[in-house]
């Protein structure tokens, strides 16, 4: 969604349309842009954590018996 | 939540970012090297205040500072388990050392010194970087791969009430 909707327009101002606004305009595109940029990366490292989190459970859920037996807490 | 899992945690995401950053610039950055010397000229401006360089010099250093460390932590713990870390270690300190004997020279011919050579000269470089770099990017996998079992086995060994138990012992 940030990717279609806030950096493809950003992305055609510097790369495909004619360069004719003045340099801060496309400073501005450009600081926008990374700032985006930024928030994408703060929802991908979420989603990593989340990702990180489940394999941990997957992992002691799937565990052979023999150390499954062990878990005396009940709680994964 | 323990430091063997977070310092094996962090070495894994970390390697995970070598490996895509590797695959990005085969498939984006080197086809964008060929047909020099006007691809070059532009690829020198295009990088006139980062460069790739300056990603992998902070990455490659940290990765490995949390490898050395999660074979720290889990080297009494999981002594069969230390191994793998060991190799995702190596494979690592292999891609370093393929960097600074194979494709440092290769950047100073396509990034540094004057493109007097002729056209053919420097898209043989390029084609030379991209096959190293497959070979860096493989070496990296291996890496993800042996630190994603590792990380499977301690989130195994470290089930709440599995510590300390005998089953362990037998790895």
């Amino acid at each position: 969604m940030i990717t279609f909707r806030f950096h493809f327009p950003r992305n055609r101002i510097p790369l495909e349309d004619p360069l004719t606004r003045p340099a801060a305009y496309y400073h501005q595109v450009v600081t926008e842009w990374a700032a985006g940029n930024s928030i994408r990366l703060a929802v991908i490292v979420t989603a990593i954590v989340l990702v990180a989190v489940s394999m941990i459970r997957i992992a002691r859920d799937t565990a052979p018996k023999e150390l499954r037996d062990f878990n005396t807490s009940g709680a994964r | 939540m323990n430091l063997r899992m977070v310092s094996t945690g962090i070495a894994l995401v970390l390697s995970a970012m070598l490996l895509g950053t590797g695959v990005y610039q085969n498939v984006v950055d080197a086809p964008n090297y060929k047909g020099a010397p006007t691809s070059l000229e532009r690829a020198r401006g295009f990088y006139h205040a980062t460069n790739p360089g300056m990603f992998f010099r902070a990455l490659v250093p940290a990765t490995q500072l949390f490898l050395l460390l999660a074979i720290v932590f889990n080297w009494r713990p999981a002594p069969g388990m230390r191994w793998n870390l060991v190799a995702a270690l190596s494979c690592l300190i292999a891609t370093d050392v393929i960097t600074f004997r194979f494709h440092y020279p290769r950047n100073d011919i396509l990034f540094v010194a004057p493109l007097t050579q002729p056209p053919a000269y420097y898209d043989r470089v390029v084609t030379e970087w991209a096959i190293g770099n497959y070979v860096r990017v493989a070496l990296t996998l291996t890496a993800v791969v042996l630190l994603l079992v590792s990380m499977i086995r301690i989130a195994r060994d470290t089930t709440p009430g599995n510590i300390g138990s005998p089953v362990l012992s037998m790895r």
